[in-house]
């Protein structure tokens, strides 16, 4: 018997890391060849990995969830001492480059076997061989490189020709947080099958309210909705797959999208449901101002159970704003204006606004959510119960 | 500067021809007082007499067939084809006959014969006027075959073909005969069997001929606006083929799409590619693609363009093999 480590190969897409999405198979478990034994995520697929040997899985190296560099440890495996010298008489593995890079390989001496791909379909490029050639940690100067100046030859215009794009674009690097929005958005999107559902806000009552108690609509409309929270808690809750279980929270810490120059950023009220309308309305002020000023913490972004977005404060109508990961909602205020709504059979101009309550349809149904919406509604249109809202 | 269809340089060349040698003879169906379907031979017959300027039977085995008799006799003669696909009917009196009477006499007898065919597609007609018959022709070792692109190379390539002492298929693309071209017609320039670079490019080199020349040009110009150089390569000639300048176009360009409209299987293309792989292997940056007519018969008018390479098609070969 003897020990293989299978290390996270290059899946052909010349990416550098994939995520554990899910082990199929546990430490112990016999495998044959070829059957699948973790399924991974890349940037741009996921992807499930067959098992290169036969044998007994001895160690996992890294949880769901990790990342994994390629070329990093993925798996031991435990296999027959044959199987294992098998795998070392193999030969080297196909080299796929074309053959005016073998050519300029050979000329300067250099191995293509030893290079990692980065063109398409894992090609070895001009450039990797060229990279080759270079003494030192290659990483580095990789890093140190200029950037090109040629578009045509950036790697993106490859990509961007095949749609018939024009390949003369201003480039500019994805910032962080822009990639975490776009990781957030993208895994939710994918994973959550969310709808959403509107209705007319007739907001006199508010307005008049709000005017009264000199607030804006939006601390509110985030007390009123951690009230709803209470009654319907499925709407505060979280849908935990893996795990097979529904969380729902006790508490309502409400996120409020917040549009700063960095992007979008969403802090979080802590325990709505236990403050009164003035400390909600100056939390979310102090912390609004602290996201655009760079200096909110990162645990003041963490832990909300639903979301709150004020499409209404860009002028928009209505939005379809999607949920944050691991909650069941978020609700969409739309700007109130003047409109046109028939009160007692009677067509009359009254201030109104569009609410629109995305949710994770896994955990509420149509009806559900349409009941916890209604009794948002009726509290944010009901001169009685807004006065009952703890000021 | 003058301006000239390639029916007038045609007319032209088919003229000066006559005119300098007094053994060279027209003939085909309705080339006399008619001059031709296309009018290519329009005013021959009127200026040099019916005795070198003369209507054949519709019978393309006997048109063929005259060609042989008439070179062993001492004259030049220049057959014309009415159309491509009434053509096949003379296959075998050229394959048989003028493609290797050269070689049947140890090289003592050659046939100076020009057999002109109006080929190829593109201009609406119906079954048998719109085929590509090249490889028929190229296959045959013993033949030359060229095909011009515009007015002026075509005058250029007639001219030389009627004095090459061996027999020459000459085929016209119909669809490019009354485009214009501005020039002057003149036989110095590119010889036979000489490819022609009709536009410089660095990213990829587009082999092509006759009347895919200029939709090659124009896909060249659509792929320039999105920084794609393209070199066009105008063939010219078949056989022989000009593999220095095939090889130096690869090793310049690294890609090769080859256009044509005859269908794919064993193509010109496949030829190409194959002494592409043969001649300069180590400069391929992709895989040689075809753009090409499909391997069916060559369909009603209404289809056409659907199966001749379009400037779409061929951009999206470039496409590939530049990002390849």
């Amino acid at each position: 018997m003897a020990e293989r480590v299978f290390a996270l190969p290059d899946l052909g897409e010349g990416l550098e890391e994939a995520t554990v999405n899910a082990w199929l198979v546990k430490e112990g478990d016999p495998v044959s060849l070829n059957q699948p034994i973790v399924e991974v995520e890349t940037a741009k697929a996921t992807v499930e990995i067959p098992s290169p040997f036969a044998g007994t899985i001895a160690r996992l190296h890294a949880p769901a969830g990790e990342t994994v560099r390629v070329g990093a440890p993925l798996v031991t495996f435990v296999v027959q001492d044959d199987d294992a010298a098998v795998e070392e008489e193999a030969g080297p593995a196909t080299v796929a480059a074309t053959p005016a890079v073998r050519h300029r390989a050979r000329e300067l001496g250099v191995e293509l076997a030893g290079i990692a791909g980065s063109g398409p379909d894992g090609r070895i490029t001009h450039e990797d061989v060229e990279r080759a050639t270079r003494s030192g940690p290659a990483k580095a100067e990789e890093a140190q490189a200029p950037p090109e100046e040629r578009p045509e030859e950036r790697a993106g215009a490859r990509a961007l020709w095949t749609v018939m794009m024009p390949t003369d674009a201003d480039v500019r690097p994805i910032s962080t947080i822009r990639r975490t929005i776009a990781e957030n958005l993208t895994r939710v999107v994918r994973e959550v099958p969310q709808v959403t559902t509107f209705r007319t806000l007739d907001s006199t009552e508010l307005e008049a309210f709000r005017r009264e108690v000199g607030l804006s609509p939006l601390p509110i409309a985030v007390r009123a909705l951690a009230d709803v929270c209470r009654d319907h808690r499925s709407l505060n809750a979280s849908y935990m797959a893996e795990q097979g279980e529904i969380w729902l929270h006790r508490r309502v810490h409400v996120g409020i999208a917040t549009d700063t120059e960095r992007g979008l950023l969403v802090p979080v009220v802590r325990d709505v449901g236990d403050r009164p309308l003035g400390d909600i309305a100056a939390e979310i002020e102090r912390l609004a101002s602290a996201a655009r000023n760079g200096s909110i913490r990162i645990e003041e972004m963490t832990g909300g159970t639903i979301t709150v977005t004020n499409t209404g404060s860009y002028g928009s109508e209505f939005g379809t704003p999607i949920i944050n990961r691991a909650q069941a909602a978020i609700l969409g205020l739309g700007a109130i204006a003047p409109r046109a709504l028939v009160v007692d059979g009677q067509v009359v101009a009254r201030p109104a606004c569009t609410l629109s309550l995305t949710f994770d349809h896994r955990l509420l149904d149509g009806a559900t959510a349409g009941r916890a919406f209604g009794d948002l509604v009726a509290t944010l249109s009901s001169r009685e119960r807004l006065e009952a809202l703890p000021r | 500067m003058a301006e000239y269809t390639m029916v007038a340089a045609l007319n032209a060349a088919l003229r000066d021809a006559m005119a300098k040698d007094p053994r060279t003879l027209v003939f085909g169906e309705d080339v006399g007082e008619l001059g031709g379907v296309y009018r290519v031979t329009e005013g021959l017959q009127r200026e040099f007499g019916s005795e070198r300027v003369f209507n054949t039977p519709i019978a393309e085995a006997g048109i063929a067939g005259i060609c042989v008799g008439l070179s062993l006799a001492g004259w030049r003669p220049v057959a014309e084809m009415q159309f491509d696909g009434f053509s096949y009917p003379a296959l075998d009196q050229i394959v048989s006959h003028i493609a290797k009477y050269r070689n049947r006499t140890r090289g003592r007898t050659s046939m100076p014969i020009v057999i002109r065919i109006p080929s190829f597609g593109g201009i609406r007609g119906k079954e048998h006027h719109g085929e590509s018959p090249e490889t028929y022709y190229a296959h045959t070792a013993g033949l030359k075959v060229v095909v011009p692109s515009g007015a002026l190379d075509a005058y250029r390539l007639l001219s030389l073909a009627i004095a090459d002492p061996d027999p020459v298929i000459f085929l016209e693309p119909k669809s490019r005969y009354w485009a214009k071209e501005q020039g002057e017609l003149a036989v110095d320039g590119p010889r036979m069997g000489r490819a022609w670079v009709r536009r410089e490019g660095e990213a990829c080199t587009l082999v092509t001929y006759g009347a895919m020349v200029t939709r090659c040009l124009e896909a060249a110009e659509v792929l320039a606006r999105e920084r794609v150089s393209c070199r066009v390569l105008d063939l010219r000639s078949l056989v022989p083929l000009d593999l220095d300048t095939l090889a130096e176009s690869v090793r310049k360009t690294g890609r090769v799409v080859v256009v044509h409209e005859a269908p794919r299987t064993l193509g010109m293309g496949a030829e190409i590619a194959a002494r592409i792989m043969e001649e300069a292997f180590d400069y391929l940056e992709a895989p040689v693609l075809r753009v090409t007519g499909y391997d069916v018969p060559y369909p009603p008018a209404a289809l056409e363009q659907r199966y001749l390479p379009s400037v779409e098609r061929i951009t999206s070969a470039v496409r590939r093999v530049v990002s390849y």
